[in-house]
């Protein structure tokens, strides 16, 4: 009669929950030489039974045809523990050997260890987001960085967080020291009210790890509009908008840091004595001024109607650009009725600033009195 | 009686020595130099702050928009989360201004396509975090910093001013219907105003807070509108009617109201007044005759003013400015020295100016 021989026990060892590990051995009938052949079953049983699987088992097949002269009979079994800690279970196999039931004992351990690390990709703050509407996803990113692997089965969202577009499949395992990279969990902030709203837990992810489960905090505000096109208040500057020749339009932003003129200026003091029966004179006029280019300007100062006109002609920048008040018309005397300081600026020759325009008045001339 | 001429005598003044009238013989000491007092300016591109006189700020370019319209509204504000938006209102469309700048086109509430209509400017008024406008053409909107205009809730129509008074929003010079309907009409001489606290609330039969006021015990028309302290005042071609709230509101009373004020004590020819809230003041001055004359000659577009407060960030510079297309000059009355100031540019002539957000 055959006789079944082959190893009586299956050692899967250390096993992470969640994983799996498959043993395979062979069964011979080494005592068979009338190639008579061995068929049998196979039933599991003991504890922990169902962390236990037969992937498969070449005794079924054996059943009519048989295995003669040495040949082996596979079995495939599977470990696949739930939990962490020992675990023993036992595979019978019935048949029309002579030593049946065959007994194979099956041992392993569910093995926990590991740490999984939950954090934002860029933030976990969804800003304000329209109630009711989906925002934009956040990721989320799983990392192992411990020294075992942790196999990832379940992710969990709470609050007003949810799923977004492109789950990992699970379950998934991260390998020890990051050997895999970040895996991007995409997370969706749909605010049920206006409101700040947190929620510890908006992602938990159960694992292998031993902080499993393990969470990550989001957060969002909920609005009654969704903004758009936002601008940062502080950065504010003057905007002029022009119609310009044939409507073409354009807009300027006003440089106050530059005093700069690009379009011809001018200033003009007109000293109106109001007293047509004397002469006027202005004796002194001084004009103060702080340049801050190179360019020139010009000055100019006109009495009428004695027409006498006296010009200060195109003083330079006095020291271009020196930050330094420099004077004209210091030692000026006219006389008048209508007595004009002109300042003119052409265009785009730089800033200038007229810090003060001082007039020495005296008045003489012919008089008449009635006597 | 007879003249006597009273030779002049010859000799200079000694420059930094006081003038001594007992210098000149024969001259009458007993009139004081005139002084000041007879001084007057004229500028044109300089501007009068702070004690000087300065050559204007550089104008760097700026994007335009992208539909090529002329620019009617520039302006920020912040919405119900805190956030600012930089909206520009064109004569054809409604955009957004962010970091570039980027004009990022607005959408339109059902039945408006457009801002096309009028080529009033727009009048505007921020109440709940949200920007309200109009300008004649299409009905009263506003933008609530989303990417999509609103209308103003059972708004009769459009207007052509806008403020706000007692949690009111307050429209006149109203268009009801708003254009394009039928019997689509202008009243020039009405003041309109939302429930209290809900400027999407038009209708008295919906909130008695909400009602209307036609000025007819006035013969001119409304011209302005604008609030200051608890009242708003109601500018016309003739004077002003003061609105301000009543202490009962509630069914058949009214919310509002009026009493009118005529500038005619104010003398006849004035058209440029700083109001504080108590007395106009005439601020025209010496140059009231040359803006006449720009505002005689202007064309081919509105006449607008404003105000703005700075010409940038550390640059304060209170200023009322005069738009005047035609000989596209600016007329710009600097507050604190209280002098005109004349302003060209090659550019052309302004059609809207503000302090905005830009990034």
């Amino acid at each position: 009669m055959p006789n079944l021989s082959g190893s009586v026990s299956f050692i899967f060892g250390n096993v992470t929950v969640g994983g799996s590990a498959q043993l395979t051995h062979s069964y011979f009938d080494g005592t068979d030489p009338g190639c008579i052949g061995i068929s049998w079953s196979h039933a599991l049983s003991g504890p922990d039974a169902g962390q236990f699987s037969v992937v498969s088992d070449d005794g079924f097949s054996l059943a009519t045809g048989g295995r003669c002269g040495g040949a082996a009979g596979k079995i495939v079994v599977k470990f696949s523990p739930t939990s962490g800690g020992n675990k023993t279970a036992t595979l019978t196999l019935t048949g029309t050997m002579t030593n049946t039931p065959f007994v194979i004992s099956l041992t392993g351990t569910g093995g926990v260890g590991g740490t999984l690390t939950l954090q934002p990709q860029t933030t976990n703050d969804f800003g304000v987001v329209k109630d009711g509407t989906a925002s934009s996803p956040l990721n989320v990113q799983a990392i192992n960085n411990s020294g075992s692997d942790v196999i990832v089965s379940a992710i969990a969202f709470n609050g007003d967080f949810s799923a977004g577009p492109g789950q990992p499949g699970l379950p998934f395992t991260l390998h020890a020291n990051n050997a895999d990279g970040a895996v991007n969990i995409p997370v969706i902030f749909t605010p049920t009210f206006t409101g700040f709203r947190i929620t510890a837990n908006a992602v938990s992810v159960t694992s292998s790890a031993t902080n499993s489960p393990t969470s990550q905090s989001m957060q969002g505000t909920g609005a009654v509009i969704f903004p758009a096109f936002t601008v940062s208040g502080p950065n504010q500057v003057v905007l002029m908008a022009f119609v310009g020749a044939m409507g073409a339009i354009s807009v300027l932003q006003v440089n106050a840091n530059d005093l700069n003129c690009e379009e011809p200026g001018s200033f003009t003091r007109v000293y109106d004595w109001g007293m047509p029966l004397f002469e006027k004179y202005l004796g002194r006029a001084i004009l103060r001024y702080e340049d801050n280019s190179a360019a020139t300007f010009g000055c100019t100062v006109t009495a009428t109607p004695v027409g006498r006109v006296s010009a200060a002609g195109l003083p330079g920048g006095g020291g271009a650009n020196d930050g330094l008040i420099h004077e004209v018309f210091a030692d000026l005397q006219v006389s008048g009725d209508l007595i004009q300081v002109a300042v003119s600026r052409i265009a785009s020759q730089g800033p200038m600033e007229i810090t003060e325009i001082f007039h020495e008045v005296d008045k003489r001339g012919e008089v008449v009195e009635g006597v | 009686m007879t003249l006597t001429k009273i030779p002049l005598k010859s000799g200079a003044n000694q420059l930094g020595a006081p003038a001594s009238l007992a210098t000149w013989g024969g001259v009458v000491s007993d009139f004081p130099a005139p002084g000041a007092l007879a001084v007057f300016d004229d500028m044109r591109n300089f501007l009068c702050r702070k004690g000087r006189i300065i050559t204007r700020p550089r104008l760097n370019a700026f994007g335009a928009p992208p539909d090529g319209a002329r620019v009617r509204y520039l302006g920020t504000f912040q919405d119900i989360t805190n956030q600012y938006h930089t909206l520009v209102l064109t004569t054809k469309n409604a955009y957004m201004i962010t970091n570039g700048p980027v004009y990022n086109l607005l959408g339109y509430p059902g039945g408006v396509t457009t801002l096309d209509g009028t080529t009033l400017p727009f009048s505007t008024a921020q109440i709940l975090n949200s920007l309200y406008f109009a300008n004649g053409s299409q009905p009263l909107m506003y933008s609530d910093g989303s990417a999509v205009l609103q209308v103003a809730g059972d708004i009769q129509g459009s207007c052509q001013f806008l403020t706000t008074n007692a949690q009111a929003l307050i429209m006149a010079v109203t268009t009801e219907p708003a254009p394009g309907n039928v019997n689509s009409t202008v009243f020039p001489r009405r003041v309109r105003w939302s429930a209290s606290g809900l400027p999407n609330e038009w209708v008295t039969a919906t909130d008695p807070s909400a009602g209307f006021n036609d000025l007819v015990e006035v013969p001119d028309i409304i011209s302005g509108l604008t609030t200051l302290g608890r009242n708003t005042y109601v500018f016309r071609t003739n004077g002003i009617t003061v609105m301000y709230p009543t202490a009962a509101t509630g069914l058949g009373t009214l919310a509002f109201a009026f009493e009118d004020f005529s500038f005619a004590p104010l003398g006849v020819g004035n058209l440029f007044y700083l109001f504080d809230g108590s007395t106009p003041q005439p601020i025209g001055y010496s140059n009231k005759k040359r803006i006449y004359k720009d505002l005689a000659a202007a064309s081919g577009d509105q006449v607008v003013g404003g105000i703005l407060p700075v010409l940038g960030p550390n640059f304060d510079f209170l200023a009322y400015y005069l738009e005047i297309p035609g000989p596209n000059v600016t007329w710009v009355f600097g507050y604190d020295e209280k002098n005109w100031m004349r302003i060209d540019s090659g550019a052309g002539f302004l059609s809207a100016m503000n302090f905005v957000g830009v990034a």
